[in-house]
């Protein structure tokens, strides 16, 4: 496969890299119309590429829209999460008679799980949950198997349960195991559910691969590099049954045409059940895959090796300390780091800064040590580098500096730094002098934001454009006072939310449909921010002010974390007040105080999995626990997931029954190529309701401290000597 | 909704749009960050030369011989003058003005920086020893940074042969070499690396692959 990126000027000819791929063809399955890597409607044995991440847009005029996120989370396991907007039934009484339908909203997860690989006389073969949790508009359930034949045509063949099960189904099979299997009990739904049932949300287990089950099959064919071209034999009939989605259905097969520009694109024609075009866009990003490979950092300095003869030195003249701390001072800001404080004595020097510029803390240790050795006396041999965050030096890596001199430019030369370096616990605050570079105590910025406002009065998706202004002032290193302030360009706007769930607790999350909404400038968060290190591994937060868009007060947080340890513990109280809707100064539209707080475990599991336990009390003062497993990956991108249980009963909590999402990190780096410590959040949540809610805090100390400790610092070690 | 409100919503939008960040907290922002990126990526697929920055005359290059390498990627006609930044042993890393810095131990391609995708290092005892003998093999190992900030090694085979006598030019003078053309292959790739050495045995032209995103560079020392 020829490199597609486009930097190989006049080398393609010459140049080829071997693809690796074990697809029989070369650019792997495409995406179905619900996103996953399949047929069109219906799923196969193939996976994604490992990591890959893909968003998919769908739209047929009976289908409705369906906004899918697929996620390959090892070789073999894949989820999915979508938002659709579809025509469904209303009640159906007389299954001749056509109720009627009207439009809802629907989100839903899959998961899928290839169980064997193909081999050269055996198709690989897949297990699948198609909507297994919220309100169960698709929900089925599946075994499916791929063959291979020839390097551009695949087969696959399957027997689905649920809506896979409609068309043509038969008794269950399983039924031979346990008559438990012959029939699928009737889901629950919300809409005509009685009172506290059915609020969707919910793991729909009592149903999985019960009840009638029918046979699905189909084909993709590769027939240029670019075009695909498939066809499927489809066992979702999609009979008319209330409240499920009103698809014009005249016949089970689909035709369809994929066509892929490049890696990162998909479009997908087809013509669906006899009776409609449909077309699907497919956008595909791989964290492993970094557009700009290694990125645009500019080139260090070079090491300055210290002359033989002079290494033996074993004093320097101590008199020109404050000239060679100046001198530092300038010397990093070059790489914009910032030198807060030095310690040198005859044959070692200790080094505390600030790097706001790389987003890995080990590339920064290679530009400051590099940048030592530019100036430090030839005695020193021992080069100690603490990294700070928020005013607190979080570790401290000990270099050999001719461990350096030898190591430079040479092949394994990353992996025998790390092996000869120690990374261990910051060193006293004695002895230490201050920097002299005169670091700005007031910084500012003005820029365009655009935000997306999700299910308000008006709609499921908006988008709000402004202006924001950003300030921050530093009353000294530990100390801050930090604000931020938004003003829409849309003017006002009517607030309210998309759903109605009254419930008996206060609207701490859902009333935000009403906040911000009046035109005038809203104050997104202004606070005083204290950061300290109360012993050697143990690191403290106070936050005091208008924390954040809803509430404000103040949040106090401890956290115990050893450099190299895996595991972390902390403990958070806040007492805030709610805001009023205008975004202002003001705390008098609700009379709602609330204490909330949370013991949190958090632990480094290996292989880019980390997870995190919180229990305690939440914004609307119910109890209860949250747990969240990401995937991070060396170079800054996170995907993961979370749920929150809390004791607020699900038809209180409404919709969705209990608070869960996906999130996924951006780090900037990945796009852009220029070293920058910033990212990108985004979390998709079913919904946001009010239980399981937490105040949303800025730099709570994990996220804070763990970027200066030892499995971060190794994740990215390779950007050491760069 | 009024028409009049509409256009007043359009206005301040293209306001909002229209007023570039800034700031010292916007240094950083994805903006400037992608006009970077964006303009990199032309400048790295450019088939118009840009101008190089200080061009080096053969005056300049004759007052301080050896003070100065000339740089340019394969295929293009922009050169940047590099000078030197570093000593370490037999290897010196040269620098040119927009912070691109290459590494040669006598002459060979040991690292870059600066690049979208650096040779991180490369080992190159047995493609000298090949070179002294007037041709043989080597096996050398180059290590890039690969999309999730580890080193990536790869392990080449490589074959030196002589390619016979050649007259190049190098800024304004003909010098007589002979030419070495280096094979290398591994189970991902496959390139090859051109010498031109003088009567004394030097390098004074190359062309060199620096990693699979990068492609090549010609480097002349004039």
């Amino acid at each position: 496969m020829p490199i597609k990126q486009g930097y190989a000027v006049g080398l393609v000819a010459l140049f080829s890299l071997a693809s690796g791929s074990v697809h029989a063809q070369d650019n792997g399955p495409s995406h179905t119309f619900f996103g996953t890597s399949d047929l069109l409607e219906m799923p196969t044995a193939e996976s994604a590429e490992r990591s890959d991440i893909s968003a998919t847009f769908s739209y047929s005029g009976s289908g409705g829209y369906k906004t899918s996120f697929s996620y390959q989370l090892t070789d073999r396991l894949a989820g999915a999460f979508r938002y659709a907007v579809v025509d469904q039934y209303r009640i159906v009484t007389d299954p001749d008679v056509n109720p009627g339908t009207y439009e809802t909203f629907d989100r839903s997860f899959d998961l899928e799980y290839r169980l064997t690989n193909e081999s050269t006389y055996l198709p690989a073969i897949a297990v699948g949950l198609r909507d297994f949790l919220g309100t169960g508009r698709f929900s089925s359930e599946y075994v499916v198997a791929s063959k291979s034949f020839g390097p551009n045509l695949i087969v696959s063949t399957g027997l689905g349960w649920g809506r896979m099960g409609t068309n043509n189904g038969f008794s269950n099979p399983l039924g031979v195991i346990d008559s438990y299997f012959d029939d699928r009990p009737v889901f629950v739904d919300r809409e005509f559910a009685d009172e506290g049932e059915g609020n969707g949300g919910l793991i729909s287990g009592g149903q999985f691969f019960r009840g009638d089950a029918a046979i699905f099959g189909g084909l993709e064919y590769q027939i240029s590099p670019k075009f695909g071209f498939k066809a499927e034999y489809s066992s979702n009939s999609y009979p008319m049954v209330t409240f499920t989605p009103a698809v014009d259905y005249k016949s089970p097969l689909n035709f369809g045409l994929t066509y892929r520009p490049n890696n990162s694109t998909e479009l997908n024609l087809a013509y669906l059940y006899g009776s409609e075009i449909s077309i699907g866009i497919s956008s595909i990003l791989n964290p492993e895959k970094r557009p700009v490979l290694s990125g645009l950092d500019s080139a260090p300095a070079p090491l300055k090796v210290r002359p033989q003869d002079a290494r033996a030195a074993t004093t320097w003249d101590q008199s020109n300390e404050p000239a060679l701390r100046a001198a530092l001072a300038q010397l990093l800001l070059v790489e914009g780091i910032t030198l807060d404080s030095l310690e040198v004595s005859d044959r070692q020097a200790r080094v505390r800064y600030s790097n706001a510029k790389f987003r890995s803390e080990a590339q920064a240790i290679g530009r400051v040590s590099r940048m030592m050795s530019q100036i430090m006396p030839a005695s020193i041999e021992i080069f100690v580098l603490e990294p700070m965050q928020r005013g607190m030096a979080v570790s401290a890596t000990t270099l050999r500096r001719s461990d350096l001199e030898r190591l430079e430019n040479t092949v394994g030369a990353s992996e025998a730094i790390l092996e000869s370096a120690s990374i261990g616990p910051v060193g006293p605050d004695a002895g230490l002098l201050d920097g002299t570079a005169a670091s700005d105590k007031w910084q500012w910025g003005i820029g365009p934001y655009v935000a997306l406002v999700l299910f308000d009065a008006s709609g499921p998706v908006k988008a709000d454009v402004g202006l924001q202004f950003d300030g921050r002032y530093e009353l000294n290193k530990n100390l801050v006072i930090s604000g931020s302030v938004t003003q829409s360009a849309l003017g006002e706007r009517p607030g309210g939310a998309f759903f109605d769930n009254p419930n008996d607790y206060e609207n701490v999350r859902t009333d935000g449909a009403y906040f911000g909404r009046d035109g005038t400038p809203n104050l997104q968060h202004l606070t005083l921010s204290h950061y300290g290190r109360l012993a050697p591994n143990v690191y403290s937060r106070v936050s005091l002010g208008y924390l954040e868009w809803m509430h404000g007060g103040v949040s106090a947080e401890v956290l115990w974390k050893p450099v190299g340890s895996r595991l972390a513990l902390g403990a958070e109280v806040n007492y805030t007040a709610m805001r009023n809707r205008d975004m202002g100064f003001k705390f008098d539209e609700y009379d709602y105080q609330v204490a909330t707080g949370h013991l949190s475990a958090y632990y480094d599991f290996g292989k880019g999995f980390q997870g995190q336990l919180d229990v305690g009390r939440y914004l609307a003062g119910d109890w209860g626990a949250t747990f969240a497993l990401d995937r991070e990956f060396q170079n800054g991108w996170r995907v993961g997931g979370y749920f929150t249980l809390t004791d607020m009963p699900f038809d209180q909590f409404g919709e969705g029954s209990f608070d869960k999402g996906i999130r996924v990190t951006i780090p900037y780096d990945y796009f852009i190529g220029s070293p920058t410590r910033k990212d990108v959040s985004t979390t998709l949540q079913s919904l946001s309701r009010d239980g399981g809610a937490r105040l949303m805090v800025d730099g709570r100390l994990y996220e804070t401290v763990r970027s200066g400790h030892e499995a971060d610092l190794t994740d990215s070690w390779g950007r050491f000597w760069r | 909704m009024s028409f009049g409100k509409i256009s007043l919503s359009a206005a301040l939008i293209a306001a909002t749009f229209g007023i570039t960040s800034c700031g010292s907290l916007n240094e950083q922002s994805p903006a400037a960050g992608i006009s970077r990126m964006v303009k990199a990526r032309i400048a790295a697929r450019s088939e118009t030369p840009a101008p190089a920055a200080p061009v080096l005359t053969r005056q300049a290059a004759d007052a301080s011989p050896g003070a100065f390498i000339l740089l340019s990627r394969a295929g293009t006609t922009s050169q940047a003058s590099m000078v030197v930044a570093g000593v370490n042993g037999n290897k010196v890393t040269w620098m040119s003005a927009d912070q691109v810095s290459i590494t040669l131990d006598n002459g060979l391609l040991v690292a870059t920086r600066g690049f979208v995708q650096d040779l991180m290092a490369s080992d190159n005892t047995q493609v000298i020893n090949a070179l002294v003998a007037s041709g043989g093999t080597a096996n050398r190992t180059i290590e890039y940074l690969d999309g999730l900030d580890q080193i990536s090694p790869e392990l080449l085979q490589c074959r030196i042969a002589s390619g016979g006598i050649e007259n190049i030019e190098t800024l304004g003078k003909i010098v007589k070499t002979e030419r070495f053309d280096e094979d290398c292959t591994s189970q991902k790739m496959r390139f090859t690396n051109i010498y031109w050495i003088n009567d004394d045995g030097a390098i004074v032209k190359s062309r060199q692959l620096v990693s699979p995103g990068v492609g090549y560079v010609e480097l002349i020392r004039p």
